[in-house]
């Protein structure tokens, strides 16, 4: 399926068609807001983002780094976007009573934390929790950041594309949706491949067939390590 | 510059790499990312430079004016460095009047510059007590990705022999009008900048390496490889083995920043 | 005559610098040419070397300038030192302030701020050689950098300038012209629509002059809208699955 590349302000529709997000309508035609990939492959037109910064959704889970406590009741936590996120005591995983022990005991400022996000307020606060399966703290292993355009590569279609290189490497694996990707397991090498192969879906990811490509890059490299 | 919180896990991986002799990019602990300069891409300054160390890109430019001497070196041309930490470069860097980044930066380099004798300030003499020539170099980073030391100083000195006079007429310069005159340099200072992350000395810190480390120690060494220039910086120590060994060690280092610096006409540097 | 000024501007149809009156400069654009910024574009025009960068959005410091309806665009236009023939000094001055301020103005046109309340959307714009036509050359690349930040717009912004020169109206005046000429009119577009989102003037124009540089800046700004989307193509590499 060919996408075309399209520029802010260029024609991608006309008349009455449902719109998805990068576009916007004006009169009876519709252009593209942001520099990107057309789709009309859903029953809408919407303009896919090559390049741009994380924005939050409720649902997605994220990797984010402690900054400090806010109010002495909640974590503030960036999440590489141009909103900070805010960690209340009670989203912690375990019960904490913050006027017990202050949370910059239980988490200080550079904790990095998989957690996900339950509530984006109109006031733009995000709000994210640890008390959802697979939120955790997260230490050893390495982080790496991709753009989080090519997220949705990574994850691959009803998640593919990660199912499969956890199978292939038996790394650890966590994709936040923010462009945040942290890398575990015992193997150093068998993590350099990994991070290896998440770049090459990034430089690669608006291609076909990518998949294919990197289970055999994958299998190809994993006999050498 | 604006100091962002170290992330654990991130100094965590770093020193793990260390610790087993590898560095977060696959370098050697004595590597230098790859070097390039180029000369001569401005058209508006005397003097100009592009120093690429790495991601890290660095913009020099040399400009020449006339004015008074200092009262107490009448015959003495006056030199004098600048640097500005652009936001554009990093999302670190902050606009305002210099901070004590920039100003650290400014005046290591320009240590470097003046304490090797490196322009022969003599003759810039025009007119003793009356009128010297005046030479400025403008440090401008454009894109901060560690190490700023290093590639600002290669840029410095290139920009440097890179720099011709404009005309000087009845005292007035002409700035439209290039003669063939270069600037009389006799010497090239190099800077050589090492990281302490635990118990490991790197040379030339990338930016994650930056973000992390312990100690740094900048040396400035001219062509004989004499020391010109020093600065320690972090809030962490070096032992005494460590920076007599750094010392030690910088020296060839300088050496090879020296080579990437466009040769002279008869083949020196 | 002032000193230095040319006895001619215009000799058998051809400018000092050897183009037509009617003739853009050379001009390059690449786009994605930094690491850190989240875009970014280089653009060289003529004798220009401008360098345009933007982050954003991003969190807004201080704190009391963020607007809770829209993101803040913040657009700060700068000359380095060495830039130009006789040596600029570090800072701000009042001719960069008042063009940060009128670029911001062109590119607010068509940012969607809306969508991104309590934030900042920073554009730098770093003008590195300088040949007149500074802001045009600015705005140009400015433009280029928010689309390659992924910032939604209506549209790209195309800025030229027009102005007259020895008594002849000239498309994108060089330094000389810049310098001795009688009038310069810097024009920034919206190009589908043809709206216009920075129109500033000095000098001396009739009526009919005005009208004819007007639409020659316009018809320039048309040729940089096609550099713009080029430069922003090959980056992106064009028709994809």
């Amino acid at each position: 399926m060919e996408r075309k590349l399209v520029i802010p302000g260029e024609e991608v529709a006309a008349g009455k068609v449902k719109l998805g997000d990068g576009v916007y309508r004006e009169g009876e035609k519709v252009y593209a807001s942001v520099l990107g990939l057309l789709d009309t492959s859903r029953g809408l037109v919407r303009v896919i983002p090559l390049t741009g910064r994380y924005f939050p959704k409720v649902g997605d889970f994220v990797i984010g780094f402690v900054k400090g406590t806010v109010y002495e009741t909640a974590w503030e936590v960036d999440i590489n976007s141009p909103y900070l996120a805010i960690l209340n005591a009670g989203d912690y995983y375990r019960d904490v009573d913050p006027f017990r022990t202050p949370l910059q005991r239980v988490m200080s400022p550079g904790t990095t934390v998989y957690a996900y996000v339950r509530e984006v307020a109109p006031t733009r606060r995000i709000y994210i929790t640890m008390r959802q399966r697979g939120c955790r703290v997260i230490r050893g292993g390495r982080l790496i950041q991709i753009s989080p355009a090519k997220v949705p590569r990574v994850i691959g279609r009803k998640r593919s594309m990660i199912s499969m290189i956890v199978k292939e490497t038996g790394c650890k694996l966590l994709v936040g949706q923010n462009g945040r990707v942290w890398i575990g397991g015992r193997n150093a090498k068998t993590a350099d491949l990994v991070e290896r192969a998440i770049r090459k879906i990034e430089a690669e990811a608006h291609t076909s067939g990518l998949t294919d490509r990197i289970k055999e890059m994958i299998v190809k490299e994993r006999e050498r390590v | 510059m604006k100091h962002e919180i170290i992330v654990d896990v991130k100094r965590d991986h770093i020193l793990n790499l260390l610790n087993s002799g590898k560095r977060i990019d696959g370098r050697a602990f004595d590597e230098y990312r790859e070097v390039s300069v180029e000369v001569g891409i401005n058209q508006r300054a005397e003097g100009s430079a592009l120093v690429k160390l790495g991601r890290t890109q660095v913009m020099v430019g040399v400009k020449l004016s006339v004015g008074e001497p200092f009262p107490d070196m009448p015959d003495s041309g006056v030199l004098t460095t600048n640097a500005e930490l652009i936001p554009l470069a990093s999302p670190s860097f902050e606009r305002g009047p210099p901070d004590e980044d920039t100003v650290e930066l400014a005046r290591v380099v320009d240590r470097a510059i003046r304490e090797s004798r490196c322009i022969d300030l003599e003759k810039l003499c025009i007119s003793e007590g009356e009128l010297v020539w005046i030479v400025f170099i403008d440090l401008h980073p454009l894109d901060y990705d560690g190490n700023l030391f290093d590639a600002c100083t290669l840029g410095a000195i290139a920009a440097l022999k890179n720099a011709v006079f404009p005309k000087l007429e009845d005292g007035r310069v002409d700035y439209k009008t290039k003669t063939e005159e270069k600037l009389p340099i006799v010497d090239t200072p190099v800077e050589v900048t090492f990281a302490k992350i635990g118990d490991h000395i790197l040379v030339d810190p990338c930016l994650e390496e930056e973000e992390v480390l312990d100690a740094r120690l900048t040396v400035g060494y001219n062509e004989k490889g004499e020391i010109v220039a020093m600065q320690k910086g972090g809030s962490g120590t070096f032992t005494q083995e460590e920076i007599l060994d750094i010392v030690r060690r910088g020296r060839e280092k300088a050496e090879f920043l020296r080579k990437h610096l466009p040769g002279d006409a008869d083949g020196k540097n | 005559m002032k000193a230095g000024e040319p006895e001619e501007f215009i000799i058998d149809g051809k400018r000092l610098d050897g183009r037509r009156v009617d003739e853009l400069r050379p001009l390059k654009i690449e786009a994605g040419v930094l690491k850190r910024a989240d875009g970014s574009a280089y653009l060289e025009w003529g004798g220009n070397r401008v360098l345009a960068a933007c982050y954003g959005p991003r969190e807004i410091h201080p704190r009391h300038e963020a607007n809770p309806q829209r993101a803040v665009l913040r657009t700060y236009y700068s000359m380095a030192p060495f830039s130009v023939y006789e040596r600029k000094r570090p800072g701000p001055d009042r001719r960069s302030m008042e063009i940060s301020k009128v670029t911001r103005q062109a590119l607010e046109s068509v940012v969607f701020t809306h969508l991104y309340p309590m934030t900042a959307i920073d554009v730098y714009i770093e003008i590195l050689q300088a040949q007149a036509g500074t802001r045009c050359a600015g705005i140009t690349a400015a433009s280029v950098a928010l689309a390659d930040a992924g910032i939604p717009m209506k549209d790209l912004v195309p800025a030229c300038a027009a102005g007259k020169v020895g008594g002849h109206i000239v498309l994108d005046l060089f330094d000389i012209e810049d310098n001795y000429g009688e009038a310069d009119l810097p024009v920034a577009i919206v190009p589908r629509t043809g709206e216009v989102s920075l129109l500033q003037m000095d000098g001396n124009l009739t009526q009919e002059e005005f009208e004819q540089a007007f639409k020659l800046a316009i018809k320039g700004c048309m040729q940089v809208y096609e550099k713009q989307k080029e430069a922003l193509r090959r980056r992106y590499g064009g028709s994809q699955e």
